[in-house]
Protein backbone atom coordinates (compact mmCIF):
# COMPACT_ATOMS: atom_id res chain seq x y z
CA UNK A 1 0.00 0.00 0.00
CA UNK A 2 2.63 2.51 1.24
CA UNK A 3 4.76 1.79 -2.49
CA UNK A 4 1.58 2.07 -4.16
CA UNK A 5 1.21 5.34 -2.59
CA UNK A 6 4.75 6.26 -3.25
CA UNK A 7 4.33 5.31 -6.78
CA UNK A 8 1.27 7.03 -7.32
CA UNK A 9 2.88 10.19 -6.79
CA UNK A 10 5.67 9.52 -8.49
CA UNK A 11 3.52 9.69 -11.42
CA UNK A 12 1.60 12.66 -10.35
CA UNK A 13 4.76 14.04 -10.28
CA UNK A 14 5.52 13.51 -13.60
CA UNK A 15 1.87 14.31 -15.00
CA UNK A 16 2.48 17.86 -13.72
CA UNK A 17 6.21 18.69 -14.45
CA UNK A 18 5.12 20.70 -17.54
CA UNK A 19 3.43 22.87 -15.69
CA UNK A 20 6.11 23.21 -12.66
CA UNK A 21 7.88 25.85 -13.82
CA UNK A 22 4.73 28.01 -12.27
CA UNK A 23 6.29 30.20 -9.20
CA UNK A 24 6.02 29.01 -5.89
CA UNK A 25 2.02 27.71 -6.06
CA UNK A 26 0.15 26.76 -3.05
CA UNK A 27 2.06 26.04 -0.09
CA UNK A 28 3.52 22.88 1.15
CA UNK A 29 1.77 21.34 3.75
CA UNK A 30 -2.02 23.06 2.72
CA UNK A 31 -4.81 20.95 2.64
CA UNK A 32 -7.45 21.02 0.56
CA UNK A 33 -10.69 19.82 1.41
CA UNK A 34 -14.01 19.20 -0.75
CA UNK A 35 -16.75 18.72 0.99
CA UNK A 36 -19.96 18.25 -1.07
CA UNK A 37 -23.67 19.10 0.21
CA UNK A 38 -26.83 17.22 -0.76
CA UNK A 39 -30.17 18.63 -0.15
CA UNK A 40 -33.11 16.86 -0.97
CA UNK A 41 -37.07 15.99 -0.11
CA UNK A 42 -37.63 12.03 0.46
CA UNK A 43 -40.57 11.10 -1.29
CA UNK A 44 -41.72 14.90 -1.15
CA UNK A 45 -41.58 15.14 2.65
CA UNK A 46 -39.62 17.79 4.15
CA UNK A 47 -36.15 18.70 2.82
CA UNK A 48 -32.98 17.33 3.87
CA UNK A 49 -28.81 18.40 3.78
CA UNK A 50 -26.72 15.81 4.22
CA UNK A 51 -22.34 16.09 3.47
CA UNK A 52 -20.16 14.10 2.12
CA UNK A 53 -17.11 12.46 3.61
CA UNK A 54 -14.55 15.40 2.97
CA UNK A 55 -12.16 14.50 0.20
CA UNK A 56 -8.74 15.57 0.88
CA UNK A 57 -5.70 16.47 -0.64
CA UNK A 58 -2.65 18.11 0.54
CA UNK A 59 -0.21 19.62 -1.24
CA UNK A 60 3.30 18.53 -1.00
CA UNK A 61 6.25 20.27 -1.37
CA UNK A 62 7.67 20.72 -4.75
CA UNK A 63 11.37 21.36 -5.08
CA UNK A 64 12.19 23.97 -8.00
CA UNK A 65 14.73 26.48 -8.60
CA UNK A 66 16.38 28.71 -11.10
CA UNK A 67 19.26 30.43 -11.54
CA UNK A 68 19.95 33.17 -14.31
CA UNK A 69 22.64 35.59 -15.17
CA UNK A 70 22.03 39.09 -14.59
CA UNK A 71 24.87 40.52 -16.63
CA UNK A 72 23.48 42.51 -19.71
CA UNK A 73 26.28 40.15 -22.04
CA UNK A 74 29.95 39.37 -21.55
CA UNK A 75 31.59 40.91 -18.77
CA UNK A 76 35.00 43.19 -19.58
CA UNK A 77 37.79 42.68 -18.14
CA UNK A 78 41.82 43.46 -18.66
CA UNK A 79 44.52 40.72 -18.20
CA UNK A 80 45.62 40.05 -15.30
CA UNK A 81 42.55 41.47 -13.37
CA UNK A 82 41.15 40.98 -9.63
CA UNK A 83 37.64 40.03 -8.57
CA UNK A 84 35.74 40.31 -11.15
CA UNK A 85 32.46 39.62 -10.80
CA UNK A 86 29.93 37.72 -12.77
CA UNK A 87 26.00 38.10 -10.98
CA UNK A 88 23.69 36.19 -10.77
CA UNK A 89 20.02 35.93 -9.19
CA UNK A 90 18.84 32.37 -6.82
CA UNK A 91 15.23 31.95 -6.92
CA UNK A 92 12.83 29.26 -5.44
CA UNK A 93 10.67 28.44 -7.49
CA UNK A 94 9.16 25.53 -5.16
CA UNK A 95 6.38 26.04 -2.73
CA UNK A 96 8.11 25.65 0.50
CA UNK A 97 10.99 26.73 3.05
CA UNK A 98 14.39 25.18 0.52
CA UNK A 99 17.97 25.25 1.45
CA UNK A 100 20.28 25.93 -1.56
CA UNK A 101 23.72 24.84 -1.56
CA UNK A 102 26.51 27.39 -4.25
CA UNK A 103 29.07 25.82 -6.39
CA UNK A 104 31.18 27.45 -8.66
CA UNK A 105 32.65 25.86 -11.69
CA UNK A 106 35.23 28.25 -13.52
CA UNK A 107 36.79 25.22 -15.62
CA UNK A 108 34.03 25.18 -18.09
CA UNK A 109 34.68 23.92 -21.45
CA UNK A 110 34.28 26.12 -24.75
CA UNK A 111 36.23 29.08 -23.63
CA UNK A 112 39.90 30.76 -24.30
CA UNK A 113 40.75 30.55 -19.89
CA UNK A 114 39.70 29.92 -16.43
CA UNK A 115 39.19 32.73 -14.52
CA UNK A 116 40.69 31.99 -10.79
CA UNK A 117 38.74 32.22 -7.50
CA UNK A 118 38.76 35.75 -6.16
CA UNK A 119 41.26 37.02 -4.12
CA UNK A 120 38.51 38.54 -2.62
CA UNK A 121 36.26 35.25 -1.98
CA UNK A 122 35.02 33.06 -4.24
CA UNK A 123 30.73 33.19 -3.97
CA UNK A 124 29.27 36.45 -2.39
CA UNK A 125 25.34 37.21 -1.28
CA UNK A 126 24.14 40.15 -1.61
CA UNK A 127 23.29 41.60 1.90
CA UNK A 128 21.09 44.06 0.48
CA UNK A 129 22.29 47.04 2.03
CA UNK A 130 23.98 48.19 -1.10
CA UNK A 131 23.57 47.13 -4.72
CA UNK A 132 25.81 45.76 -6.53
CA UNK A 133 29.16 43.63 -5.22
CA UNK A 134 31.32 45.28 -1.95
CA UNK A 135 34.18 43.05 -1.19
CA UNK A 136 34.77 45.45 1.97
CA UNK A 137 33.36 48.20 4.60
CA UNK A 138 30.26 49.10 5.85
CA UNK A 139 27.92 47.14 3.29
CA UNK A 140 30.27 44.71 2.18
CA UNK A 141 28.10 41.31 0.75
CA UNK A 142 28.65 38.40 2.97
CA UNK A 143 31.16 35.42 1.82
CA UNK A 144 29.19 32.16 1.09
CA UNK A 145 31.17 29.40 3.27
CA UNK A 146 29.43 26.17 2.17
CA UNK A 147 27.37 24.46 4.95
CA UNK A 148 28.04 27.46 7.37
CA UNK A 149 25.50 29.85 5.06
CA UNK A 150 23.68 28.43 2.57
CA UNK A 151 21.10 29.74 0.88
CA UNK A 152 17.57 29.70 2.74
CA UNK A 153 15.01 30.56 0.39
CA UNK A 154 11.39 31.35 1.12
CA UNK A 155 8.55 30.20 -1.24
CA UNK A 156 5.48 32.56 -2.30
CA UNK A 157 7.26 36.03 -1.39
CA UNK A 158 9.00 37.89 -4.17
CA UNK A 159 11.03 39.32 -2.23
CA UNK A 160 12.42 36.66 -0.18
CA UNK A 161 12.59 34.16 -2.37
CA UNK A 162 15.12 35.26 -4.71
CA UNK A 163 18.54 36.03 -4.23
CA UNK A 164 21.14 37.64 -5.94
CA UNK A 165 24.77 35.72 -5.85
CA UNK A 166 28.33 37.15 -6.97
CA UNK A 167 30.73 35.09 -8.82
CA UNK A 168 33.91 36.54 -8.03
CA UNK A 169 36.99 35.69 -10.13
CA UNK A 170 40.53 36.67 -10.97
CA UNK A 171 41.74 36.76 -14.15
CA UNK A 172 45.12 35.28 -15.07
CA UNK A 173 47.67 37.20 -16.57
CA UNK A 174 48.80 36.87 -20.84
CA UNK A 175 45.41 36.49 -22.31
CA UNK A 176 44.89 38.45 -25.76
CA UNK A 177 41.80 40.50 -26.81
CA UNK A 178 38.63 38.47 -27.43
CA UNK A 179 39.32 36.06 -24.89
CA UNK A 180 36.51 34.40 -22.93
CA UNK A 181 36.40 32.73 -19.86
CA UNK A 182 33.39 31.19 -18.42
CA UNK A 183 32.10 30.08 -14.87
CA UNK A 184 28.83 28.48 -13.65
CA UNK A 185 27.46 29.71 -10.64
CA UNK A 186 24.82 26.33 -9.44
CA UNK A 187 22.23 26.12 -7.10
CA UNK A 188 21.38 22.67 -5.40
CA UNK A 189 18.58 21.82 -2.92
CA UNK A 190 19.92 20.48 -0.41
CA UNK A 191 17.08 18.47 0.81
CA UNK A 192 18.52 14.49 0.79
CA UNK A 193 18.38 12.60 -2.75
CA UNK A 194 16.59 16.15 -4.54
CA UNK A 195 19.55 17.64 -7.01
CA UNK A 196 19.76 16.04 -9.68
CA UNK A 197 17.06 13.72 -9.17
CA UNK A 198 14.29 12.53 -11.75
CA UNK A 199 11.71 15.48 -12.41
CA UNK A 200 8.81 13.48 -10.16
CA UNK A 201 10.63 11.39 -7.78
CA UNK A 202 9.35 11.71 -4.44
CA UNK A 203 11.40 12.68 -0.98
CA UNK A 204 8.52 10.55 1.46
CA UNK A 205 8.68 12.86 4.68
CA UNK A 206 11.95 15.01 3.54
CA UNK A 207 9.33 18.17 2.91
CA UNK A 208 8.01 20.93 4.98
CA UNK A 209 6.78 20.09 8.19
CA UNK A 210 7.41 16.52 7.43
CA UNK A 211 5.25 16.08 4.24
CA UNK A 212 6.69 14.54 1.57
CA UNK A 213 8.63 16.43 -1.09
CA UNK A 214 8.45 16.10 -4.84
CA UNK A 215 11.19 16.72 -7.13
CA UNK A 216 9.93 19.75 -9.76
CA UNK A 217 10.94 19.90 -13.48
CA UNK A 218 14.62 21.68 -12.51
CA UNK A 219 15.79 18.92 -10.83
CA UNK A 220 15.75 20.91 -7.44
CA UNK A 221 19.33 22.06 -8.99
CA UNK A 222 19.72 25.14 -11.31
CA UNK A 223 22.84 26.32 -13.11
CA UNK A 224 23.89 29.46 -15.11
CA UNK A 225 27.14 30.66 -17.29
CA UNK A 226 28.16 34.24 -17.29
CA UNK A 227 31.34 34.89 -19.38
CA UNK A 228 34.40 37.29 -18.83
CA UNK A 229 35.95 38.89 -22.01
CA UNK A 230 39.62 40.05 -22.04
CA UNK A 231 39.02 43.66 -23.78
CA UNK A 232 42.50 44.82 -23.65
CA UNK A 233 43.19 47.59 -25.81
CA UNK A 234 46.59 49.28 -26.92
CA UNK A 235 47.33 53.25 -27.89
CA UNK A 236 49.95 54.23 -29.85
CA UNK A 237 50.92 57.60 -30.48
CA UNK A 238 52.54 58.40 -33.57
CA UNK A 239 54.20 62.35 -34.39
CA UNK A 240 55.08 63.90 -37.06
CA UNK A 241 56.08 67.13 -38.46
CA UNK A 242 56.45 69.12 -41.70
CA UNK A 243 57.95 72.31 -42.50
CA UNK A 244 56.75 74.86 -44.65
CA UNK A 245 59.88 77.71 -45.06
CA UNK A 246 59.26 81.14 -45.92
CA UNK A 247 60.47 80.93 -49.18
CA UNK A 248 57.79 78.13 -50.08
CA UNK A 249 60.71 75.11 -49.08
CA UNK A 250 61.13 72.80 -46.15
CA UNK A 251 64.00 74.30 -44.53
CA UNK A 252 63.71 75.10 -40.79
CA UNK A 253 64.75 78.34 -40.60
CA UNK A 254 63.54 81.48 -38.66
CA UNK A 255 60.21 82.02 -39.58
CA UNK A 256 59.73 78.31 -41.00
CA UNK A 257 56.17 77.25 -39.59
CA UNK A 258 56.04 73.65 -38.74
CA UNK A 259 52.55 71.51 -38.39
CA UNK A 260 52.91 68.31 -35.65
CA UNK A 261 50.74 66.22 -36.54
CA UNK A 262 49.91 63.69 -33.22
CA UNK A 263 48.06 60.56 -34.28
CA UNK A 264 46.34 58.32 -31.48
CA UNK A 265 45.20 54.92 -32.55
CA UNK A 266 43.07 52.62 -29.83
CA UNK A 267 43.23 48.86 -30.35
CA UNK A 268 41.27 46.37 -29.21
CA UNK A 269 37.79 44.64 -28.62
CA UNK A 270 35.78 46.89 -27.37
CA UNK A 271 37.85 48.31 -24.15
CA UNK A 272 37.21 51.52 -24.18
CA UNK A 273 40.51 54.22 -23.12
CA UNK A 274 38.88 56.92 -20.53
CA UNK A 275 39.85 60.40 -20.57
CA UNK A 276 42.39 60.22 -23.34
CA UNK A 277 44.67 63.13 -23.43
CA UNK A 278 46.73 64.56 -25.86
CA UNK A 279 49.52 66.82 -23.90
CA UNK A 280 52.42 68.01 -26.37
CA UNK A 281 54.53 70.98 -24.87
CA UNK A 282 55.86 73.16 -27.92
CA UNK A 283 59.65 72.66 -28.77
CA UNK A 284 62.45 75.20 -28.03
CA UNK A 285 62.78 77.86 -29.85
CA UNK A 286 59.49 77.84 -31.56
CA UNK A 287 56.45 79.97 -31.04
CA UNK A 288 53.17 78.18 -30.89
CA UNK A 289 50.92 79.73 -33.55
CA UNK A 290 47.53 81.07 -31.98
CA UNK A 291 44.59 79.74 -33.38
CA UNK A 292 46.30 76.75 -35.65
CA UNK A 293 45.09 73.58 -32.79
CA UNK A 294 42.93 71.14 -34.63
CA UNK A 295 41.13 67.74 -33.46
CA UNK A 296 40.21 65.98 -36.64
CA UNK A 297 40.08 68.37 -38.77
CA UNK A 298 37.88 70.74 -36.13
CA UNK A 299 39.27 73.86 -35.53
CA UNK A 300 39.12 74.41 -31.35
CA UNK A 301 40.28 77.87 -30.10
CA UNK A 302 42.97 78.49 -27.93
CA UNK A 303 41.35 79.59 -24.47
CA UNK A 304 40.38 77.15 -21.98
CA UNK A 305 36.89 76.61 -22.91
CA UNK A 306 34.28 74.09 -23.81
CA UNK A 307 35.73 72.55 -26.17
CA UNK A 308 38.28 70.07 -26.24
CA UNK A 309 41.34 71.89 -26.46
CA UNK A 310 43.62 74.73 -24.64
CA UNK A 311 47.20 76.39 -25.27
CA UNK A 312 48.58 76.61 -21.99
CA UNK A 313 51.43 78.97 -22.74
CA UNK A 314 53.65 76.03 -22.97
CA UNK A 315 51.74 72.88 -24.14
CA UNK A 316 49.09 71.86 -26.50
CA UNK A 317 46.28 70.12 -24.66
CA UNK A 318 43.55 68.15 -26.49
CA UNK A 319 41.21 65.89 -23.94
CA UNK A 320 39.75 63.56 -26.61
CA UNK A 321 37.63 62.23 -24.19
CA UNK A 322 36.61 58.52 -24.05
CA UNK A 323 37.79 56.36 -26.87
CA UNK A 324 36.64 52.96 -27.89
CA UNK A 325 38.78 50.51 -28.83
CA UNK A 326 37.81 48.58 -32.47
CA UNK A 327 39.78 46.01 -34.31
CA UNK A 328 40.81 48.33 -36.90
CA UNK A 329 42.37 51.17 -34.41
CA UNK A 330 39.89 53.87 -33.66
CA UNK A 331 42.03 56.95 -35.27
CA UNK A 332 42.04 60.98 -33.39
CA UNK A 333 44.17 62.92 -35.10
CA UNK A 334 45.50 66.72 -33.48
CA UNK A 335 47.29 69.08 -35.56
CA UNK A 336 49.15 72.36 -34.61
CA UNK A 337 51.45 74.44 -35.42
CA UNK A 338 54.18 76.58 -34.60
CA UNK A 339 56.38 78.80 -36.08
CA UNK A 340 60.19 78.75 -35.54
CA UNK A 341 61.96 81.60 -34.00
CA UNK B 1 -34.48 -8.75 30.04
CA UNK B 2 -35.96 -4.85 29.14
CA UNK B 3 -32.52 -3.39 30.49
CA UNK B 4 -30.79 -6.47 28.25
CA UNK B 5 -32.70 -4.83 24.87
CA UNK B 6 -31.34 -1.45 26.03
CA UNK B 7 -27.76 -2.61 26.36
CA UNK B 8 -27.99 -4.49 22.71
CA UNK B 9 -29.54 -1.34 21.14
CA UNK B 10 -26.98 0.78 22.36
CA UNK B 11 -24.10 -1.58 21.49
CA UNK B 12 -26.27 -1.36 17.60
CA UNK B 13 -25.76 1.98 17.65
CA UNK B 14 -22.61 2.50 18.76
CA UNK B 15 -21.07 -0.08 16.19
CA UNK B 16 -23.56 2.00 13.27
CA UNK B 17 -21.93 4.97 14.54
CA UNK B 18 -18.26 3.20 14.04
CA UNK B 19 -19.25 2.21 10.42
CA UNK B 20 -20.33 5.71 9.82
CA UNK B 21 -23.32 4.13 8.15
CA UNK B 22 -25.77 5.96 10.07
CA UNK B 23 -27.56 7.47 7.71
CA UNK B 24 -27.82 5.18 5.23
CA UNK B 25 -30.23 3.01 7.91
CA UNK B 26 -32.33 6.25 7.62
CA UNK B 27 -35.48 5.30 5.44
CA UNK B 28 -35.28 7.74 2.36
CA UNK B 29 -31.80 9.29 2.58
CA UNK B 30 -29.50 10.29 0.04
CA UNK B 31 -25.88 9.06 0.68
CA UNK B 32 -23.58 11.10 -0.33
CA UNK B 33 -19.63 10.73 -1.44
CA UNK B 34 -16.76 12.97 -2.45
CA UNK B 35 -13.54 11.32 -4.20
CA UNK B 36 -10.77 13.57 -5.35
CA UNK B 37 -8.20 11.39 -8.07
CA UNK B 38 -5.88 12.16 -10.68
CA UNK B 39 -5.48 11.04 -14.10
CA UNK B 40 -2.56 8.89 -14.83
CA UNK B 41 -0.95 7.91 -18.00
CA UNK B 42 0.92 4.55 -17.47
CA UNK B 43 1.46 1.66 -19.56
CA UNK B 44 -0.03 -1.01 -19.19
CA UNK B 45 0.88 -4.85 -19.63
CA UNK B 46 0.60 -4.56 -22.96
CA UNK B 47 2.85 -1.82 -23.44
CA UNK B 48 0.29 1.23 -24.74
CA UNK B 49 -0.34 3.69 -22.72
CA UNK B 50 -3.09 4.28 -20.81
CA UNK B 51 -5.15 7.05 -18.98
CA UNK B 52 -6.76 5.81 -15.74
CA UNK B 53 -7.75 7.63 -12.39
CA UNK B 54 -6.05 7.05 -9.04
CA UNK B 55 -7.32 8.22 -5.66
CA UNK B 56 -4.90 11.34 -4.56
CA UNK B 57 -4.10 12.45 -0.95
CA UNK B 58 -0.78 14.53 -1.75
CA UNK B 59 -0.21 16.31 -4.90
CA UNK B 60 1.89 18.91 -5.82
CA UNK B 61 0.85 22.83 -7.50
CA UNK B 62 -0.29 22.51 -11.10
CA UNK B 63 -2.04 19.35 -10.56
CA UNK B 64 -5.31 18.72 -11.94
CA UNK B 65 -7.47 17.43 -9.65
CA UNK B 66 -10.73 15.65 -10.46
CA UNK B 67 -13.47 15.82 -8.04
CA UNK B 68 -16.75 14.01 -8.26
CA UNK B 69 -19.20 13.64 -5.65
CA UNK B 70 -21.47 10.45 -5.89
CA UNK B 71 -25.27 10.58 -5.22
CA UNK B 72 -27.35 7.22 -3.92
CA UNK B 73 -30.61 6.96 -3.05
CA UNK B 74 -30.58 4.37 -0.49
CA UNK B 75 -34.10 4.45 0.51
CA UNK B 76 -37.09 2.68 -1.00
CA UNK B 77 -39.00 5.95 -1.93
CA UNK B 78 -37.87 8.03 -4.67
CA UNK B 79 -35.98 11.38 -3.71
CA UNK B 80 -36.84 14.41 -5.72
CA UNK B 81 -35.71 18.39 -5.34
CA UNK B 82 -31.91 17.11 -4.99
CA UNK B 83 -29.23 19.59 -4.89
CA UNK B 84 -25.66 19.41 -4.74
CA UNK B 85 -23.51 22.14 -3.85
CA UNK B 86 -19.52 22.08 -4.24
CA UNK B 87 -17.36 24.95 -2.74
CA UNK B 88 -14.14 25.44 -4.62
CA UNK B 89 -11.36 25.59 -2.77
CA UNK B 90 -9.36 28.68 -3.10
CA UNK B 91 -6.06 27.03 -3.46
CA UNK B 92 -7.68 25.27 -6.73
CA UNK B 93 -8.79 27.06 -9.71
CA UNK B 94 -11.98 25.24 -11.71
CA UNK B 95 -10.96 23.89 -14.98
CA UNK B 96 -12.83 25.74 -17.76
CA UNK B 97 -15.64 23.16 -19.26
CA UNK B 98 -14.60 20.39 -16.80
CA UNK B 99 -17.79 20.36 -15.21
CA UNK B 100 -20.03 17.14 -15.69
CA UNK B 101 -22.73 15.65 -14.28
CA UNK B 102 -25.64 14.12 -16.46
CA UNK B 103 -29.23 15.21 -16.43
CA UNK B 104 -28.81 18.34 -13.84
CA UNK B 105 -28.90 21.90 -14.37
CA UNK B 106 -25.34 23.63 -13.57
CA UNK B 107 -25.20 27.11 -11.94
CA UNK B 108 -22.10 28.50 -10.82
CA UNK B 109 -21.69 31.51 -7.77
CA UNK B 110 -18.82 33.88 -7.30
CA UNK B 111 -20.06 35.03 -3.39
CA UNK B 112 -19.01 31.46 -1.80
CA UNK B 113 -23.01 30.14 -2.52
CA UNK B 114 -25.42 33.17 -1.57
CA UNK B 115 -26.61 33.29 -5.03
CA UNK B 116 -26.22 30.93 -8.10
CA UNK B 117 -26.63 31.76 -11.74
CA UNK B 118 -26.07 29.88 -15.16
CA UNK B 119 -21.97 31.01 -16.25
CA UNK B 120 -22.56 33.26 -18.74
CA UNK B 121 -25.05 35.32 -16.61
CA UNK B 122 -22.67 36.14 -13.64
CA UNK B 123 -20.84 39.10 -14.30
CA UNK B 124 -17.67 40.58 -11.61
CA UNK B 125 -16.43 43.38 -10.99
CA UNK B 126 -12.42 44.26 -11.26
CA UNK B 127 -10.27 45.73 -9.13
CA UNK B 128 -10.84 48.86 -11.49
CA UNK B 129 -14.29 48.55 -10.38
CA UNK B 130 -15.09 47.85 -14.52
CA UNK B 131 -17.83 44.98 -14.66
CA UNK B 132 -16.89 41.74 -16.87
CA UNK B 133 -18.09 38.58 -17.78
CA UNK B 134 -17.13 35.61 -15.06
CA UNK B 135 -14.43 33.31 -15.89
CA UNK B 136 -14.37 29.92 -14.41
CA UNK B 137 -11.53 31.00 -12.20
CA UNK B 138 -13.74 33.23 -10.55
CA UNK B 139 -16.08 30.72 -9.37
CA UNK B 140 -16.30 29.34 -5.56
CA UNK B 141 -18.89 27.04 -5.61
CA UNK B 142 -20.88 24.59 -7.97
CA UNK B 143 -24.29 23.96 -7.99
CA UNK B 144 -26.06 21.01 -9.69
CA UNK B 145 -29.74 20.72 -9.72
CA UNK B 146 -30.85 16.95 -10.74
CA UNK B 147 -33.84 17.31 -12.65
CA UNK B 148 -36.56 14.85 -11.05
CA UNK B 149 -36.72 12.41 -9.25
CA UNK B 150 -33.76 10.04 -8.37
CA UNK B 151 -35.15 6.06 -8.05
CA UNK B 152 -34.35 4.11 -5.09
CA UNK B 153 -31.19 2.67 -5.27
CA UNK B 154 -30.45 4.86 -8.54
CA UNK B 155 -26.95 7.10 -8.38
CA UNK B 156 -26.03 10.34 -9.82
CA UNK B 157 -22.60 11.36 -10.30
CA UNK B 158 -21.35 15.34 -10.75
CA UNK B 159 -17.96 16.63 -10.56
CA UNK B 160 -15.37 19.04 -12.15
CA UNK B 161 -11.90 19.43 -12.74
CA UNK B 162 -9.43 21.81 -10.64
CA UNK B 163 -5.67 22.41 -10.87
CA UNK B 164 -4.04 23.42 -7.62
CA UNK B 165 -2.49 26.75 -7.48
Amino acid sequence: MKLNNLLRLILVGALVSPLASWAAGTPAGTVINNTATATYSPNGGPTVTTNSNAATVTVAELINVTTVSNDAGNVPTVTPDTNKVLTFTVTNTGNGTETFALTANRAVAGDQFDPTVGSAGSIFIENGLQAGFQATGANADVLYIPGSNDLVLNANSSTANSNIVYLVSDIPTGLVNNDLGKATLTASSKTTGAAGATAGTTLPGLGDGGIDAVVGATQAQASSTGTYIVTAFSVVTSKSATVLDPFGGSKVVPGSVITYTITTVVTGSGGVANALIVNDTIPANTTYLAGSMKLNATVLTDATDADAGKFNGTAVVVNIGDVTATAGGTTNTVVFKATVN
Amino acid sequence: MNKFWTTTVLASALFAGLQTTVYALEKGAIEVKSIAEVEIKAKNAKGVMETKREPVTLATPGTVVIYTTSFRNVSTKPAGGISIVNPIDKNVGLVAGSVFGDNTDVTYSVDAGKTYAAADKIIVKTAEGRERPALPSDFNSIRWQYKGDLAPNKVGEVGFRAVIK
